[in-house]
C-alpha cells in the first residue's frame, strides 16, 4: 500500500508578528461583514425553535393511499381499491390483485395491535414461532394473559376505515384454504387516505416522543416510521423527508 | 435604508452579569444566562458587547470607539456593519437599547 | 446473595433468573443499571459480550438507570415476539423482532443515560485514554469513531466510552463508561480482522441500523472504570473513502460550537454545561481529521500527539 501524504496543517503563514497576523485577520474579517457574513452565531438553548420548523412540515396525499393489514401484521401499501360488501366482505380476487401490486410490503409483525383486524384467532398464531424458548419461563401465566388480552386489547377503531375481521381459519398468505370462495369476511383491515389527505406529523408526537393516533393516518405514522428505520430517507415514500426530519430532531438513537 | 439610521442613533447598553464570556485567540464564547443560548462571537461584535456593558454608547459613538480601540478606518470598518452588527446583538439580547426600556 | 461479581462468573440459572426478576444490577462507570427482561437473546448477549462486567444479582440503594425490555404489547409477548427498551420514560423506540435484544438493550442504555443522566454533562463522543489523557472523538453516525476508537486500543490506550463523553460538572474531567463498542455494517469485519473473532459478538443482522456487532470491553478498560482523567486532545474524525489524509486545527470556541449540538444535555444543564465545556477546551487542542483509512487515522493522531504508535 502507498502511503498518502500527511498534510501539515495551515493554520499560521508567512513572515507576520502575531500582532500583525491578527489585525491582517481582523481586516480580513471586516471586509467579510460588510459583505455580509454574520458577525456572530447563535446556538440556541431550547429546542423549540428547531422543534417548530422541522415539526412544521406536511405531508400531502396527491393521489389515494391504501392500506390492507392481516391478522400477522403484515401490510401492503398501493393504491388498487379492493372491494367490499356488506353480509360479504372483501372480494378474495381483489385482495390478491391488491398484495400482487402493492407498491410497499411490511413483513409480519410489523403492524402493532392497534390497526389488525379485531377479533384474530388465537390458535392461528401461538404455535408457529420459532424461537420458543424467548419468554419460557412465563408461559406458565400464557394462557391467563391472553385470556386478558383478548377481553381488553380488541383493535379499536376510531377513525380508520377498518372493514373486516372476524376469527378466521389460519392464514397462509395468498394461498389461504378459505380463499377458494369469492368473498371473505374476516382477516383483514383496509384502510384508505383519500387524495388532498394531509397529515402533520407532529399531531403524532406526545411530550417528545412518537405517539401515534389511533387512526388510519396514525397508521400510516408508524409504517413511516418502520420504513424510515429500515431505509433511512430512501425517496418513494410518501412524506419520508418530513419523517426523518422529524426522527433526526429526536435524535435519539445514535 | 430606514432602519440603520434608528439603530445608530439608540443608545445601548449590556448587562455584563447576564453573561459568561471566554476568549480564544480573538474569539467569544458567550453565555447569555436570560436565554440560556450560546453566542459565537467575533472581535467586533464581542467589542461592541463589551463596551456597552462599561458605559451606554449611542450608535455613532460606539462605531467611533470601536475604530478608536481596533485602530481601524471607516472604510475599514464602515457604519452599515456597525449597524447590522447592533441589530445582530440586539435580536440575541445581548445588548438592549435605553430608548427602548424608557 | 448480594456480591458484587463478574457476571460471567454466575450461572446462566441464575442469570435468567435475576433478569426476569429485574434484579439483575450491573455496575459500571459512574452509574448502577437495574436490568430486567425475559429474553434468552438477552441472556446470551449479556453471558458473552458482558462477562467481564461487574454485577450483582439485587438492587443497589441507589440505581441510576432502570431499563426493561419487554415486549410493546401482550399480544407481541406471545405472537411474532417483539421487544422495546423501556426506560422508564417514554422514548420514540420501534419494537424490535426479539432476536434484536441485544440492540435494544444497548439502545435502551444508551436512551437512559443521554436523556436522564444529568450528574455529567453527555456528549456523543467516542473517549479512549493512557497515561497522558484521553483523546475525545466527536462524529456523527458513520463517520468512522468506532472504528478508530477500536484501532487506538490496540496501540496503548484503554477504553473509556464508544457512545458518551462524560464530563465532569465539578472539574472538566473524563468519566470512564466502558460499554462495548457498537459496529456496523462494514465496520464489523474491519475491526473483526484487527482485534480477533472472539472479540466480536454475534451479529444481529437486518436491524433497523443494518447488521450490528459489539466489540468486547477488556478487562483492562473494566478495570479502571471509576478512575476520570483529564482530556488531551479533541478530534472530530471524519472518514471518506479514498480521502487524502488531512488535519485542520480548530478555534476551541468553534470546537464548542461544534460539541454543544452533540451533546444530550446541554441545554437542559445550561451554565454548568457552558463552564464544563469550556473548561474542557481550555488547555487541549481540536482538530478535524479526514482519512481514507484506518492506517493514516493512526498517523493523524501520532501526528498530533507526537505519541509514537505505529
Amino acid at each position: 500500500m502507498t502511503e498518502k501524504p500527511i498534510l501539515p496543517d495551515t493554520t499560521e503563514s508567512e513572515d507576520r508578528t502575531p500582532e500583525e497576523s491578527r489585525i491582517a485577520e481582523r481586516r480580513q474579517l471586516l471586509m467579510l461583514g460588510a459583505a455580509g457574513l454574520p458577525m456572530m452565531l447563535t446556538l440556541k438553548a431550547s429546542a423549540r425553535e428547531v422543534l417548530v420548523s422541522q415539526l412544521n412540515c406536511v405531508v400531502n396525499f396527491t393521489s389515494r393511499l391504501r392500506i390492507l393489514v392481516d391478522c400477522d401484521g403484515k401490510a401492503w401499501v398501493g393504491t388498487r381499491n379492493i372491494k367490499y360488501e356488506d353480509g360479504k366482505g372483501f372480494k378474495v380476487a381483489d385482495i390478491t390483485k391488491f398484495k400482487d401490486e402493492a407498491t410497499y410490503s411490511f413483513p409480519a409483525g410489523d403492524v402493532p395491535n392497534n390497526w389488525l383486524p379485531d377479533t384474530c384467532p388465537i390458535e392461528e398464531c401461538s404455535n408457529d414461532d420459532d424461537d420458543d424458548d424467548d419468554y419460557d419461563f412465563d408461559l406458565e401465566s400464557a394462557s391467563t394473559e391472553l385470556d386478558e388480552l383478548m377481553r381488553t386489547s380488541l383493535p379499536a377503531q376510531a377513525d380508520g376505515i377498518m372493514l373486516a375481521s372476524k376469527p378466521k381459519g389460519k392464514d397462509d398468505d395468498d394461498e389461504d384454504d378459505d380463499c377458494d370462495e369469492d368473498w371473505i369476511d374476516s382477516g383483514y383491515a383496509f384502510y384508505e387516505l383519500g387524495k388532498n389527505t394531509t397529515i402533520t406529523p407532529a399531531d403524532h408526537l406526545s411530550g417528545g416522543s412518537w405517539s401515534p393516533q389511533n387512526n388510519n393516518k396514525g397508521l400510516f405514522i408508524t409504517l413511516s416510521l418502520i420504513y424510515e428505520s429500515r431505509h433511512g430517507e430512501t425517496p418513494g415514500w410518501p412524506g419520508i423527508s418530513c419523517i426523518v426530519s422529524i426522527v433526526n430532531y429526536l435524535g435519539t438513537q445514535n | 435604508m430606514v432602519a440603520a439610521p434608528s439603530l445608530m442613533e439608540k443608545t445601548w447598553t449590556s448587562d455584563s452579569g447576564q453573561f459568561l464570556a471566554v476568549e480564544y485567540d480573538d474569539t467569544y464564547l458567550v453565555y447569555f444566562k436570560p436565554s440560556g443560548d450560546t453566542h459565537f462571537l467575533n472581535f467586533l461584535s464581542f467589542g461592541i458587547v463589551d463596551a456597552v456593558s462599561k458605559t451606554a454608547l449611542s450608535g455613532t459613538e460606539l462605531h467611533e470607539k470601536l475604530k478608536t480601540d481596533f485602530s481601524l478606518t471607516s472604510s475599514e470598518l464602515p457604519v452599515a456593519l456597525v449597524t447590522s452588527t447592533i441589530g445582530e446583538l440586539d435580536q440575541a439580547g445581548l445588548i438592549s437599547s435605553v430608548d427602548n426600556s424608557k | 446473595m448480594n456480591t458484587l461479581a463478574r457476571l460471567g462468573s454466575y450461572s446462566r440459572s441464575d442469570l435468567r433468573s435475576a433478569l426476569k426478576q429485574g434484579t439483575l444490577t450491573l455496575h459500571l462507570g459512574p452509574f448502577t443499571h437495574l436490568v430486567s427482561g425475559a429474553s434468552n437473546a438477552l441472556l446470551d448477549f449479556l453471558s458473552d459480550t458482558y462477562r467481564d462486567y461487574q454485577v450483582e444479582m439485587a438492587p443497589s440503594d441507589v440505581t441510576d438507570v432502570l431499563l426493561s425490555l419487554e415486549a410493546p404489547n401482550l399480544l407481541r409477548r406471545f405472537v411474532r415476539r417483539q421487544i422495546t427498551p423501556n426506560p422508564g420514560f417514554k422514548v420514540p423506540a420501534v419494537p424490535l423482532p426479539i432476536h434484536m435484544a441485544p440492540l435494544a438493550y444497548e439502545m435502551g442504555l444508551n436512551l437512559s443515560v443521554a436523556l436522564k443522566c444529568c450528574r455529567f454533562i453527555n456528549v456523543h463522543a467516542g473517549v479512549v485514554a493512557d497515561d497522558s489523557g484521553a483523546i475525545v472523538m466527536s462524529a456523527a453516525s458513520g463517520a468512522g469513531k468506532s472504528t478508530l476508537t477500536a484501532a487506538l486500543l490496540q496501540h496503548g490506550y484503554r477504553l473509556f466510552s464508544d457512545e458518551f463523553a462524560l464530563i465532569g460538572l465539578d472539574k472538566p474531567l473524563l468519566y470512564p463508561y466502558p460499554r462495548p463498542i457498537s459496529l456496523k455494517q462494514e465496520t464489523i469485519s474491519v475491526v473483526r480482522d484487527m482485534v480477533g473473532d472472539s472479540w466480536i459478538s454475534e451479529t444481529v443482522t437486518d436491524t433497523p441500523k443494518g447488521d450490528i456487532a459489539y466489540y468486547r470491553a477488556r478487562e483492562s478498560d473494566l478495570a479502571q472504570d471509576k478512575t476520570p482523567t483529564a482530556a488531551k486532545l479533541l478530534l472530530f474524525p471524519k472518514f471518506e473513502k479514498g480521502a487524502r489524509a488531512m488535519t485542520h486545527q480548530l478555534n476551541p470556541a468553534e470546537a464548542i460550537m461544534r460539541l454543544v449540538p452533540a451533546s444530550t444535555n446541554y441545554s437542559l444543564l445550561g451554565e454548568p454545561a457552558f463552564h464544563a465545556l469550556t473548561g474542557l477546551l481550555k488547555n487541549i487542542r481540536a482538530y478535524e481529521i479526514t482519512y481514507g483509512s484506518t492506517t493514516d487515522s493512526l498517523r493523524l493522531v501520532e501526528q498530533i500527539t507526537g505519541q509514537k504508535m505505529l
